[in-house]
């Protein structure tokens, strides 16, 4: 197999990896973790699929200024589905405790206000402020290197630059 | 695109959440759970409403609304302030009635209290 056909594959994997492991993270943020908190039921829907298909794409396109734009987006998209679910934090628990039922009204704005503030802005931010990094120092001139094929190492170093 | 910055930024904020938010899981999971819990009682002429505390969390400045509904369609409300609601803490609301073993078909408790002394929430409630 040639070397070039090694690392069209290596950029694939990468591609795939990176888009992969940023839905796992946002979803873990965003989604679970406020169910968690709340104690309301955690439910993998289709949103999965799109998130996963943006953060692909994000990753594919990532010499582009789009890519800074789809990852905004992705978060802002999984935020908006977040606080949908958790009706934007007016939530109503209905428990029998003993005899008791409880109709438990509860306001929890301030957790959604958190959520955004702590990771969608900072995301974003971080997003176009690493687009612009590399941007910067991609574009200095280098001497030809040696084409050779990507080792695993090669592989993360690239997925965690 | 780094992969790096945004690993460092989401361990940042689950701890910044879980920070923030941990006694509020405590003290939903205290009433999930049954640790706090509502007693409703039908004396005669008032009506009892025992709140027990048998969890972790604690409840301070409490501000509490109690209203009550007979079969007449009467309102009766009691309103008043308890400083801390702790493990062990009993807290009985009287609300006195004026028809005498009137049926109770509503009590509505609104009660605004700051959790584990750290922000004020605002909760109700209901039993119909």
């Amino acid at each position: 197999m040639s070397k070039t056909t090694e690392l069209i594959k290596a950029y694939l994997f990468v591609t795939l990896i990176e888009g992969i492991l940023r839905t796992i993270i946002i979803y873990l943020v965003l989604i679970i973790l406020p169910a968690v908190i709340l104690m309301r039921p955690i439910v993998i829907t289709k949103t999965f699929l799109d998130i996963l298909i943006i953060c692909i794409a994000a990753s594919a396109l990532r010499i582009y200024v789009i890519s800074p734009i789809l990852i905004t987006l992705a978060y802002f998209y999984s935020f908006l589905v977040s606080a949908n679910t958790l009706n934007f934090g007016y939530l109503s628990y209905n428990w029998e405790v003993y005899t008791f039922q409880i109709s438990f009204f509860f306001d929890m704005s301030p957790l959604v206000f958190v959520l955004f503030a702590t990771i969608v802005i900072p995301m974003s931010i971080s997003a176009f402020y690493s687009y612009y990094i590399t941007q910067a120092t991609g574009n200095i001139r280098r001497p030809p290197v040696p084409l050779t094929g990507a080792t695993i190492r090669d592989i993360i170093l690239e997925i965690l630059r | 695109m780094t992969l790096r910055h945004e690993v460092l930024i989401s361990f940042l904020s689950v701890f910044i959440i879980f920070l923030l938010f941990t006694p509020l899981t405590l003290f939903l999971q205290d009433l999930a759970k049954g640790h706090i819990y509502f007693k409703f009682q039908h004396k005669g002429n008032e009506v009892l409403l025992i709140l027990v505390n048998e969890g972790t969390s604690y409840l301070s400045d409490i501000i509490y609304n109690a209203t009550a509904q007979d079969i007449y369609n009467n309102l009766y409300m009691k309103t008043g302030k308890i400083d801390s609601f702790k493990k062990g803490d009993n807290i009985t609301i009287k609300i006195p009635l004026k028809i005498p073993n009137a049926v109770i078909i509503k009590v509505d408790l609104k009660i605004s209290a700051k959790i584990n002394g750290l922000y004020r929430f605002d909760f109700e409630v209901k039993r119909e």
